[in-house]
């Protein structure tokens, strides 16, 4: 609906007077125009830097190795006194963080042209590795707006999923296993604490967003997955390379607690400044249902379909104690489809032979539907007190 | 709880230590976070440069595992086919996963190869020297650098006439000089120098035309 029609609508209620109705148009119109003035200048600079783009690239060849290395040192030189000229005084915020992201990106062709005219034989982990300890600091002072900090955090998980990846090839499997399991468990939980630290939270919300979200994301994805684990006999696999029980549960369990410990720590080092309490639950969770296929050892869909649900009952738990209600929605609606999954599992082959047995499938998954809404409206109707942000 | 003057709240004073100290120092540390980037650039192309100019060129042939992908994109990828003194099967560096040595001698045009463990003391008769890694199942050992990246205007027809197969190729190897003892210096991470097709420079047939470039 547009915001003319709309806000008729709410004079008509009496919800708005007519002259809170035209001063907000005058202020929407306002907005546009400036909104299409920096458009239409941005449309200009894209042109401006495709055609130098396009001048550079058709002559590429014909410019000496040098010529191009040093064109690309005064380019991000200028750039960055640009940057440091209109960051520090945060007069143009949007100019701030073109040219922050345009230098991020920079500086990721400056490594791949050194490469390039040196011949380096360099590998993509190496060159990211580079780029990510280059530009952080960068990034950290001048990023302020919300996709540049995701941006950021995701280049970061990518790199560090890379790096894992080239840096461990070295080690034995059960090696490779043991630092991944340890990577993708902490570098989530240590990313949520950097974005408790006041420098973060305060000077930097974009970021300390983008950390905090991505974390709880991370490790609930990892935690929801590792169900699949009961599926295989991935288990007895990592035991076999492990090539000791003692190592394998010792190992599992010393990781485990050291996790838990280091949340039950952030908690409390930032108990009187920020309300770990919501988030905490998340992770302590998380990190208890990753853990629990690495320790149990069985193969067995049931045990699958029990892990996934009770974790996500835990979630929805943990949500409705604090009225965060899209994650009490989103759990109850994983559990109805784990649950429509577990009567495909068992009853699905003979079902989908016949119509009537698509017949049946269909009304059950209608139950289910219904079932999963009616839930959600009990639990919906009486929320507690308390706060999620 | 610790607070400053902006009502900023703190959950430990060594962070509201930090703050304000980095406040203090703002103006350097943001000229500090923008100087990194270009410090680092300066030096690699200075110390690239630099290792170029003192590296001595061992021009080796070098061979497609398969003649039919031997570029890929726009690099070449290739396997070195060494001139190995008494043979190929005569190599050999013991030892599990351990850092062999090619020893190079003769001629830096054409030199003779050698594959000796970097702990003897026959590495000193060696001209240059460069450490690999030996295949963890005693397989080949790894020098490293096996592709270059070439004009992308001629990788169209290289790949044409590397198929044919009347193209030969080499690369010079660009490997640390003896020290002021006389003695062989290890290299460690080799460098890449010139390209050359039936032994004419890359650079120099795309220059004057004798490579006929795509478009």
């Amino acid at each position: 609906m547009r915001l003319k029609s709309k806000l008729s609508k709410w004079v008509q209620r009496g919800l708005i007077t007519d002259a809170q109705q035209d001063d907000i148009l005058s202020f929407e119109r306002g907005r546009m125009a400036r909104h299409f003035a920096m458009g239409m200048q941005l449309c200009g600079g894209f042109a401006i830097l495709l055609g130098i783009a396009l001048v550079v690239a058709a002559n590429w060849h014909e410019l000496g190795r040098y010529a191009k290395l040093i064109a690309h040192l005064v380019l991000n030189a200028g750039l960055s006194f640009w940057l440091f000229k209109t960051g520090y005084n945060q007069a143009k915020p949007v100019l701030q963080e073109l040219l922050c992201l345009a230098l991020f990106g920079l500086n990721l062709t400056f490594i791949g042209l050194i490469g390039q005219v040196f011949q380096l034989d360099g590998k993509i982990t190496e060159a990211l590795v580079v780029w990510m300890i280059i530009s952080a600091p960068m990034m950290m002072v001048y990023a302020r707006a919300g996709f540049a900090a995701w941006l950021w955090t995701i280049a970061l998980y990518v790199t560090a999923f890379m790096a894992f990846d080239h840096y461990s090839q070295g080690l034995d499997e059960y090696g490779r296993f043991m630092l991944g399991y340890f990577l993708a468990l902490f570098l989530p939980i240590a990313l949520y604490a950097d974005h408790c630290v006041t420098a973060t939270r305060v000077f930097r919300p974009a970021f300390a967003g983008a950390f905090r979200k991505t974390s709880l994301l991370v490790l609930v994805v990892l935690a929801s997955v590792s169900s699949l684990i009961f599926y295989s006999d991935a288990f007895d696999e990592v035991l076999d390379e492990a090539g000791s029980a003692v190592l394998h549960y010792g190992f599992m369990l010393i990781i485990t607690a050291l996790s838990l410990a280091y949340v039950v720590f952030i908690k409390r080092y930032f108990a009187k400044v920020y309300d770990t309490g919501y988030d905490g639950g998340l992770l302590l969770l998380s990190a208890v249902f990753m853990a629990l296929p690495w320790l149990m050892g069985v193969e067995s869909s049931v045990m699958a379909a029990l892990h996934f649900m009770l974790f996500w009952i835990l979630i929805g738990v943990l949500a409705q104690r604090h009225a965060a209600e899209g994650l009490v929605t989103l759990a109850i609606a994983l559990v109805t489809i784990r649950l429509y999954i577990i009567f495909l599992e068992l009853f699905g082959d003979a079902l989908m032979d016949t119509g009537l047995g698509l017949i049946i499938a269909g009304a059950v998954m209608i139950a289910f539907v219904k079932l999963g809404q009616n839930f959600r409206k009990c639990l919906i109707a009486e929320p507690r007190q308390g706060g999620a942000s | 709880m610790t607070k400053n003057g902006d009502n900023t709240s703190y959950s430990h004073e060594w962070e509201r230590k930090v703050i304000e100290r980095a406040k203090k120092w703002g103006a350097p540390l943001a000229a500090m976070a923008l100087l990194l980037p270009l410090i680092f650039f300066t030096g690699q192309i200075i110390s690239h440069s630099a290792q170029e100019k003192d590296y001595q060129p061992w021009r080796i042939a070098v061979e497609g595992y398969d003649p039919r992908h031997l570029l890929k994109g726009r690099f070449i990828r290739y396997r070195y086919a060494f001139d190995w003194t008494g043979g190929a099967a005569a190599q050999s560096c013991t030892g599990f996963a351990q850092s062999c040595c090619l020893c190079l001698t003769g001629a830096q045009a054409a030199p003779q190869a050698r594959l000796l463990n970097c702990d003897t003391t026959e590495i000193r008769r060696c001209d240059a020297v460069l450490e690999g890694i030996k295949g963890r199942s005693g397989g080949l050992v790894d020098f490293g650098l096996r592709e270059y990246y070439v004009d992308e205007r001629a990788a169209k027809v290289l790949d044409q006439l590397l198929r044919s197969g009347e193209v030969r190729m080499s690369v010079d190897l660009l490997l640390a000089p003896k020290d002021d003892n006389g003695q062989p210096q290890i290299t460690e991470k080799a460098r890449l120098g010139v390209l050359y097709v039936n032994g004419r420079a890359l650079s120099d047939m795309l220059q004057d035309g004798s490579l006929p470039l795509g478009k």
